[in-house]
Parts: C-alpha cells; structure tokens; sequence
C-alpha cells in the first residue's frame, strides 16, 4: 500500500517535472528563429530548375511557375514575424503541480485505491498453501492444473484433476485431464472407465462412441470390473438391445458380492427397465454399481470437508439456490446418493414455488457422473 | 498494484490533456506555455502507455479481479491470444485508441519542429481536446481497470474464431491508421484558427496522412485476409457496414494524399484539402462509433450497447460539428491559391478526388441508407454487396481509366498529346491482355476483361511513368542509371502505389470471374475434378486439440495426375462453446489458391460413409492482398522520402552556413 | 474484433447454397437461382445474403426460390413475389424506384457537380505575370541574406 502510493508520488512527480523540462528546453531556444515556411518555399523554388531538368516544364511554364513560387516566397518572408511573448513561468509551475495533484484526487474518486492484483499464478500458489478444506472444487481444480504442470506424468494426480474439474462444473476439463491420465498409463481400467463416464457426461448422459470404446478398453483389461460392465449393458439397453442388455445386468448382479451397496440400485434399475421396457430418463441419472472414486486421497477428503461446510451454511441460511445447486451435485461427485437425495427433498421443499430454481437443482443432480 | 497504477495512470492521463489544452492555447504566442504544452503531451502518452503495458499484463497473468479480463480472457488461452485480449474488448481497444490519438500528438511536439511555432501549439492543443473527450469517455464510462470485489475462478471469453494471428494485429494497425487522421484534423483545425492555409501548410498535413493512411491499408488487407480464410468461404470483401466503416476514411485519405500535392505544390484548392483533412478523422470517428454503437447491426447483438453509442456520437458530433462549422466560418476567407488549366497535372487529381468522393459518397450513402429510409418513411430496406457492385465499381474503373494520364502531365498547363504519347505503349499492351483474356479465359466474360485490361493499363502505366522519367530507351544509358538513382524516393512511392492498385484490380476482376466453386459429397479415395485441379479425399481421422475436437480430411490436389499438395482441411468443435468452425486449407499455386473445406460427414447413396468438400479454385487470388500491401509499401517509401522528413529545411541551411 | 458482426455468420453460415442435396437438375436454372440467392438477403442474419447463410430460414427462402424457377417464373417475378411475401427488406439491392433515387444518383451527382466546378474554374486559368522587377529585387534581397 505505501509502495504504491510511492510509486503513485514517484509518477506523479515524473509527470510535472516532465512538462517543466520541456518548458525549460523552450526557454532555452533561441528566439529569433526564421519562419519555417519560407525555408520550405525556398526549396521549392529550387524544386523549380529541377523539373525542367526532368522536361516536365517547359521553360514558358517555367517563368510562370517561378513567379508563383517567388510571389508566395516573398509574401511568407515579408510576413511581420509575430511577436513572442515571455513569461508564463508561474503558469506552468501551477500546471506542473495541480495537474498531477488534481489526477491522484480524482483517481480516488475512479479507481479502487488500495486493492491489491490478484493474478491467476499469485491465487493458485496462495490456495496451494492453504488447507485444503477450506477451498472449493474449482480452487482445488485450479491447484491441480498447476501442479499437473510440474508432474504431467503422474496418472493420480490427473485422475484427481479430473474429479475436481467434474466438482467444479468443467466436465470438458475433466474428460481432457482424464485422456492425458490413459495416455500416461494405458493399463488401468479404472481411468478408462471414468474417462467413459467423462465423455457420458459430455454427451448429456448417453453413451456414444468414445465412452463405449473407452468402457470397452477398461473391459479389456478387467473383464470382471463392474462400473464398465454396467455401463456397456447400459448402452445395450440405449441402442435398443433390452433384452440383451438386461442379461448383461443380471450377469452383474449376480457377481456383485451380496454386501455391495450398489446391490439395491441396479436391482432397481433392472426392475424398471424389464417393466417399462426402455430406460427411465427423466429418472435420476443412472444410478448403477459406480465405485466410489472420489474417496480417495487428499482431494477428496477435501471436497468432503468443503462439502460439509456447504451444507452446515445452507442449514442456517437455506435460500440460497447456488448453495444447494452445489451441493447437491458435489453428493453426486462422491457418490453419496442417500444425502444427495435428502438434501434434494428439502431443497425442493425449500424452493417450491419456483420452477427454475427447481429445474436447476434437477440438473445439478444429473451433471456429473 | 500495478492494475491499480495503471488506473491511476489514465485518470492522470486525462487531467494532462487538460493541462496540453490549457498551456498549449496559452502557448500559441509563449514559447515557454508552448513547451510546457509538448511536455504535457509526452507526459500525457508516456502514461497511456503504462496504463496499456498495466491492461497487457493483467490480461497476460489472468487477473480476474479486473472485470474486464473477466469478460474478454481466459486462463486456458495461448501467450498471444491473452495479450490480444488487451485491445479485444472495448474498453481495451478505447485505450488503444488514446494512445495512438495521444502518441500521435506527442510525436507533434517531438517530429514538429519545422511547424510555425503557433501552428504547432495549436495543432498539440486541438490534439488535446480530442485526447479529453476520448479519456473522458474511456474513464468514465468505459473504464478497462474497473475491479470486482469477487473475484471469479475463470474468465468467461474463449471465442475461437477470434483466436487467430491475423485478427490480433488487425485492430492495432487499424487504429493506429484511423488515429493518425487525427494529426491531419489537428492541423487543419489549428490552421483555420491560424488562418494561414498555404503550401508550406499541405507539406506538413502530407506525411502525416501518408503515414496514416499505409497503416490503414495494411489494416484492411489483414481483416480482409482474415475474413477470407477464416470465415470459410472465400469471399474477401463483403461491404459489411464494419468493413465501410473502415473503407470510407481510407478513400478519404486517398483523396486527401492527392490533394495536398496540388495545394503544396501549387498554392490551389486550399479549401478543399481542409475539408479533406477534416473529413478523414470525422470518418474515423464515424467508423469507431458505427462498429461500436451496434445501430447497424441490429438484428445480431454484438458489442451492442446503446449508452456507449450514444456518447460517441456525442464526441463525433461535437468535434466534426464545431470544426465544420469553424470551417465554413473562415474558409470563404481563403486565398483561392493558382489557377490551372483543364489540361494539367492539378485537373487530373481533381478528377481523382471527384472519384474518391463519389465513391465515399456512394460507401457512406449505401451504409446508412437504410437507416435513412427507415426515418423517413418508415420502410425498412437492405443496400448490400449488388448495389455496390453496379455504384462503386464503375464510379472507380472511370477514376482508373484516367489515373495512368496524372503522372504525365505537367502543372498548370498539360499537353494531352505528349501523355498520350508517352502512354501508347502501356495502352497497347493493356488493351491487348483484355483481348487476350476475352479469347483464352473460359467462360468468355467480357466485362471481367474489361476489368483485367484496366488492371494492366494501371500497372503498366505506373512502370511507363518511371521509364519515362528516367528516359529508358531514348537517353544514353550512363544518363539512364544517374536519373535512375536520382530519382525521388516519392515516385517510386507513387509508382509503386498505383502498381499496386492495378494488382489488385486484376487479382479482383480475375477471382470474382473465373473462380470454379465445387461442392461435393466424398467417399475415401474418390477424385472430383476442379478446373484443371482434381481433388483426391485420401483419408479422415478425428484429432485432438487442446480445446477443441476436429475431424480432419487429408485431401490430395493433383494437376495432371500428379500430387501437388496435400490439404489438411478441419471441421473443428469447440464443447467450451458448442461452437462448430471449419479451418480452410489452402494451396497456393503461383498466384492462385485451392482453397479447400471439409463439411460434414453424409451417408452415401450407396451406404458408404462420404464427407461434404467444398472447394474453390480462386485464380490470381494472391494478387487481392499482395496489391494492397503493394500500395502501404508504396506509401512507407513515399514517406522516406528525403522532402517529407521534418527538420531538412534547418539542416540544409546548417550546412550551408559551415561551408 | 472490428469483424464481430462477420462471426455470427461465420458460425451459422457456411455457404449452404451449393449443397449437392438440394440443387436444381439443370445446370442453367441453378446458375439463375445461385445468381438470385445472391441478391436476397438471409432476414436474420446480419448482413448476408441467402447464398452465403446458413441460417434456417435462409434454407427455406433458397427452396423458395428454387421452386419459383422450377416452376418456370422469370428473375423478376420471383424478385416480385419475394418483395410482396417480405417486404423491400428481402432484396439486397434496393429498387430503382423514387424513395431510392437519391441512393442511386447520388454517385452520379457528385461526379457531375464536380466536373462542372472544375471546368467553372480551369475556364479562368491565365498565364502568371512574370515578376516585375521590384520583385525581383525584393527577390535578390531576400537570396542575400540567407543564401540557399
């Protein structure tokens, strides 16, 4: 703060002093200077000669155009020189204070005096040192990035970028950072399977052909690994194989172990396609045997923590539509369906009248998977 | 801090224009107020210059605290795109606009000594009021260092298709021409106020105008080019109101150029050249408000924002007001300056001026005639690209038959025969490159050689003017190689400026007539044949950019069975935006171009899946933007010139006094 | 950024008018529609005609027209029924007609205008007087004291 108003003093003076420098420079000049016109008549009466030289006039033309030039010469030579007047020194020392003074008044007025910059690098460095729970998933997103930069080869931290992007709302970051995480390391079916889910999110929840041929990869390599298996039956089911692809979800069910959490959604899933035949869209998204991945490490303990700090404040303070938008898709993020369910209800409940809040909250529900 | 200071800088920058009024006003008749007034003008730049180099760096390093980084950036940009970032936003292109208004008039102090001393106070004074209004606006109503007490996570801007070389230095040398019109306003206004319009007046508004108006040039050519392969379908000019907006100071500007010849060198046609002088920045400041305002663009909403538009037109309005009215105050009270006969040198750039200005006429009523009619009748109607073709075209193609005749005529008093001796051979050739064309190109258009024939006519006309200058074949060639060398760099400007429009002329006519469009669904390894081009889809593959999805096509143009390039045109989708854009590959061949896009994939009659290529075939294309930039050279040589520079009077005259 | 109105365009509009899917089977009709396409305006773009737009809108005004010359209308009668269906607006080149007269003739005007005040003016055009010889003198006086 004393920096800048020092520099602000420093520039101020640079300016006043600047103007009378050059006012001083003036004085100094000497004062009986030929009118520059008459130099540059001059020469363009030699220009004259010069041209009939080249036989672009002919001597006729050329007494002509030589008494012009003369008669303009001699009207500009014999011109009563104007008179120059001395002094003003007290005007421009007044100029050269008031004006830089009248300037840092005003900019007091204009400008936010004392607000410090805050560049991109300066804030990522600051929430790097900071704790972690107390960032949110886009600062933490944000931190990643930058230190992605310094170990671009480290499979983890991508994965943990691509998670907080997801959190943070980026589903396209997430799905890049998540590319780069199997180019680094092509042999782990969990990164190819969530790089699958990356591009469903990117496709609003359906399954194209690069989260299939992503799923398929991670298939490849753990044919028994069920986030893939029921993503894949998933599409089946998409692409109208029903029948083809609710025996692929019975295959999965019947191999998940009897105390999977995940038992009781995909059994429920199974039930609603077999009686209505097609998937159920406009349901909560798909809530199939999804390993909770946001569980581990440092990151996700610190989207936890933001989390809860999120839903302590929105207790306290319930009308706050982006509190709850957040929130309920940061459940999501982790996986934390019956939480994410309950904080749905009362937010509804909380938001009842209002159409829009209520459609944003549904598709902050659906976004990331 | 240092957004802060640079903040601090601009409110600074406008008190001291203040400051340049008041002390150079004073100053008209006190050298020492007069100096004080120039320091004031350096000062005033020296401190737009920080507040520029502040705006660059909180582009640079993301800072989101400034609003409007927040609005026009984003981290994820590459290096030169976050510095473009600067001058992409309004805000930031009205601080780009202060400085070059501000440099320009700092640059009068610095290059003006051989200005009369109460001319040069003047001219710095008026410089002053325009940098008030314009710092006035920019601080208080479009203000580039306005922070946020939130500061968001990311910036919002990411528009792919204005992440491009060509339209990052497009508006900074558009400015730069736009403000240096500002100079030759200056000086115009300061001498009717002086009253004391005369020749020595014209060879001070020339190099100012030389230089503003080349940086113009390149300015448009650049944007045309942009727009010619980035907007992928090879138009390159489109007579889009914001092209206008451009094009109408720099016809003005042509005509000004001309015109301050004929003042200087013969006294005449002083009133005239003023009110070019003051046409050319009133233009500028048309074009800046008519992008700026949105009143023309109002069915797409960009940049639109009606309170801005408003004060710009009150800027405009109050300084092409006051100094058109100061003008039909004291021009009556002119000398008329010589006379001249119908046949001369000074005819002959008045035709050229009644050219421009028909043209400029036709530009600027075409552009804001539908605002017109909408005024008075109520009836809404569209001038576009037809109505230019049949008004513009034949109002300069009769400027461009007489044009080569200027340059061979003396002053004063011309001999008509002698040019059109001098000239026959350049006729005779140009008449029979339209023949040529009329017989050989396919299809046979006539108009279009017509139009080649007057391409020709100007460039072999520019080059009969200097062999007849340096008498090529007619003088003993030790005589040839000394007028050769002693030849002013300001003819071989002129030469090579109209060389350049005769370019450009034939690379226009040649393009819009015989350019093969194509647009064809294609299956892998199938040819289809453009002109004497054929095209061979050999492959497509999806890559991945850094923000962006792309399906590529490897096309293959052969001639003649045989490989000559191979395009890698791209469909490109950006998911930050949902933008789709298409990259255009471009082969270029000589001086045409295969100009080549990949659409979207299609299923075939028979199943297979195909790609929709469209090419074009665009002869001579190259000579479109290398004319132009023929004529800036032009101009950049002209303004070498040793007569231009400021300063050779009082050396000249030292020299001879120590000899 | 002077070109962001082109933008608009240039994400919608990438020069539908040529698709193969949709042209007329003869060559020569197609060539009198692409030549009309050229002079109707795409209604909500910017500033740019049915043949470089891809607009919706601009699609439908193009089948339009295709149909018309199919159907065997000459030039003007589909300009005629576009401008009854949409109003002056449609036509990028405004009508000869009266409200537009100054639109069209004034390139003309200027043109004559000023030819008639150059000729008003090189009509007085006489040979300078040679200098008389006190200007001469004044002339030498003024090369003795700064000799050039």
């Amino acid at each position: 703060m004393i920096f800048f108003w020092v520099i602000a003093a420093g520039l101020s003076a640079a300016a006043g002093g600047l103007v009378l420098l050059s006012a001083q420079k003036m004085r100094q000049a000497s004062s009986v200077v030929e009118d520059p016109a008459v130099s540059l008549l001059r020469r363009q009466m030699s220009e004259i000669d010069d041209l009939v030289a080249r036989g672009l006039l002919d001597s006729v033309e050329r007494d002509g155009s030589r008494a012009e030039a003369a008669r303009r010469l001699l009207s500009a030579a014999e011109r009563p020189a104007r008179q120059r007047k001395s002094g003003g020194d007290r005007v421009v020392l007044a100029a050269a204070v008031l004006a830089p003074a009248a300037a840092v008044a005003l900019y007091l007025f204009v400008g936010s005096p004392g607000t410090p910059d805050a560049t991109l690098g300066s804030r990522v460095a600051a929430w790097r040192a900071a704790d972690p729970s107390t960032l949110t998933a886009g600062q933490i997103a944000a931190v990643l990035t930058e230190v992605s930069r310094e170990r671009p080869a480290d499979p983890e931290l991508l994965r943990n970028l691509a998670l907080a992007r997801q959190g943070a709302g980026d589903p396209y970051g997430a799905a890049k950072a998540l590319r780069q995480a199997v180019a680094v390391k092509p042999g782990d079916p969990v990164l190819w399977s969530l790089l699958g889910e990356a591009f469903m999110t990117l496709s609003d929840g359906r399954i194209g052909v690069d989260a299939r041929r992503a799923f398929g990869e991670a298939l490849k390599l753990q044919p028994s690994a069920p986030a893939p298996r029921y993503f894949l039956a998933r599409a089946r089911v998409e692409s109208g194989d029903v029948a083809g692809g609710l025996a692929d979800w019975k295959a999965l069910l019947s191999d998940l172990p009897d105390d999977d959490a995940r038992r009781a959604g995909l059994a429920a899933e199974i039930a609603s396609v077999q009686q209505t035949g097609k998937l159920d869209v406009d349901g909560s998204a798909p809530s199939g045997p999804q390993p909770g991945n946001a569980g581990s490490g440092e990151v996700g303990a610190a989207i936890r923590n933001m989390v809860a700090g999120l839903a302590s404040r929105l207790k306290g303070q319930p009308d706050d539509p982006d509190g709850w938008a957040r929130l309920i898709r940061a459940y999501a993020v982790l996986g934390e369906t019956e939480k994410q369910a309950a904080s749905m209800a009362r937010a509804q409940q909380q938001f009842k009248g209002r159409p829009d809040v209520l459609l944003r909250l549904k598709t902050a529900s659906e976004a990331p998977q | 801090m240092i957004v802060e200071i640079g903040s601090l800088c601009l409110v600074l920058a406008l008190v001291l224009s203040l400051a340049q009024i008041l002390l150079s006003v004073a100053g008209s008749d006190r050298p020492l107020l007069a100096g004080a007034g120039e320091g004031a003008a350096t000062a005033v730049f020296l401190a737009l210059c920080i507040v520029f180099g502040a705006l660059i760096y909180a582009f640079v390093t993301s800072d989101f605290s400034v609003a409007n980084v927040v609005a026009n950036s984003h981290s994820a940009k590459p290096l030169l795109y976050r510095v473009a970032g600067a001058w992409g936003s309004h805000e930031g292109s009205m601080v780009l606009w202060c400085l070059a208004l501000t440099g320009f008039g700092a640059a009068v102090g610095w290059f003006g000594r051989d200005l009369p001393a109460d001319l040069r106070a003047r001219t710095i004074a008026v410089q002053g009021c325009l940098g008030v209004l314009f710092l006035a606006y920019t601080v208080f109503a479009s203000n580039p260092m306005v922070r946020l007490s939130e500061v968001p996570l990311e910036g919002r801007s990411l528009n792919p298709l204005l992440q491009d070389p060509a339209l990052a230095f497009h508006p900074p040398l558009l400015y730069l021409g736009y403000v240096g019109f500002s100079v030759v306003f200056s000086l115009a206004v300061a001498a009717l106020i002086g009253g004391r319009v005369d020749a020595a007046w014209a060879r001070w508004v020339r190099p100012w105008t030389l230089a503003a108006w080349s940086l113009l040039t390149v300015g448009i050519t650049l944007g045309s080019f942009w727009a010619y392969y980035e907007l992928g379908w090879g138009g390159w000019w489109f007579w889009d109101p914001v092209e206008n907006a451009s094009f109408m100071p720099w016809l003005i500007g042509a005509a000004l150029l001309h015109s301050a010849v004929v003042t200087e060198k013969r006294g005449a046609l002083p009133g005239w050249t003023l009110f070019l002088a003051l046409s050319a920045f009133t233009f500028s400041m048309l074009g800046a408000f008519l992008v700026r305002s949105g009143v023309l663009t109002s069915v797409h909403a960009f940049a639109v924002d009606p309170t801005r538009g408003m004060l710009l037109l009150a800027i405009l309005g109050v300084t092409a007001g006051a100094a058109f009215a100061l003008f039909a105050w004291r021009a009556p009270s002119l000398a008329p300056g010589g006379l001249f006969a119908p046949v001369s040198r000074e005819s002959a750039i008045v035709l050229n001026n009644i050219v421009l200005t028909a043209a400029t006429m036709t530009v600027l009523l075409g552009t804001l005639y539908p605002l017109i009619r909408e005024a008075v009748d109520g009836n809404t109607v569209s001038v576009g690209p037809p109505f230019f073709n049949l008004t513009f075209t034949p109002v300069m193609l009769l400027g461009m038959a007489v044009l080569p005749f200027g340059p061979m005529l003396a002053w004063k008093r011309g001999d008509a025969i002698g040019a059109a001796q001098r000239l026959w051979v350049a006729a005779l050739l140009a008449v029979g490159a339209g023949l040529l064309a009329l017989a050989l190109a396919s299809p046979r258009k006539a108009l279009a050689s017509a139009g080649l024939a007057v391409g020709f006519w100007l460039v072999f006309g520019a080059a009969a003017e200097i062999v007849e200058r340096v008498r090529l074949f007619r003088a003993p060639w030790p005589e040839v190689r000394r007028r050769l060398t002693g030849l002013p760099r300001g003819a071989w400007g002129s030469s090579l400026a109209h060389c350049g429009l005769g370019l450009f002329v034939l690379g226009a006519c040649f393009e819009t007539a015989w350019k093969i469009e194509l647009a064809e669904v294609m299956a892998p390894n199938s040819r289809v044949a453009l002109g004497k081009y054929e095209l061979e889809l050999k492959s497509s593959s999806v890559v991945d950019g850094p923000n962006f999805l792309a399906e590529e096509g490897v096309i293959t143009v052969l001639k003649a069975n045989r490989p000559v390039c191979e395009a890698r045109p791209q469909r490109r989708f950006y998911p930050a935006g949902g933008q789709t854009t298409q990259e255009v590959a471009i082969c270029a061949r000589g001086l045409d171009q295969v100009y080549i896009t990949l659409g979207e994939r299609r299923a075939m009659a028979d199943g297979r899946p195909g790609w929709l290529v469209r090419a074009y075939f665009n002869p001579w294309v190259q000579l479109i933007f290398l004319g132009p930039m023929l004529m800036a050279l032009g101009g950049g040589v002209s303004l070498s010139d040793r007569r231009m520079r400021f300063g050779v009077g009082r050396k000249a005259s030292a020299k001879a006094a120590a000899t | 950024m002077m070109r962001m109105a082109l933008l608009v365009c240039a994400l919608f509009c990438i020069a539908a008018a040529s698709d193969p899917a949709d042209r007329l089977p003869d060559p020569a009709s197609e060539a009198r529609a692409r030549a009309l396409f050229q002079e109707v305006r795409c209604l909500v773009c910017q500033n740019e005609s049915i043949d470089d737009s891809d607009a919706e809108l601009a699609a439908d005004l193009r089948k339009v027209v295709r149909e018309k010359i199919a159907g065997g209308m000459s030039d003007a009668q589909v300009r005629s029924f576009l401008v009854d269906r949409y109003g002056e607006f449609v036509l990028l080149k405004p009508t000869f007609s009266a409200a537009n007269l100054i639109l069209w003739l004034a390139p003309l005007a200027v043109i004559l205008l000023g030819l008639g005040l150059l000729f008003a003016r090189t009509r007085q055009a006489r040979p300078a007087e040679a200098l008389s010889p006190e200007e001469e003198a004044r002339l030498a006086q003024l090369s003795q004291i700064r000799p050039d």
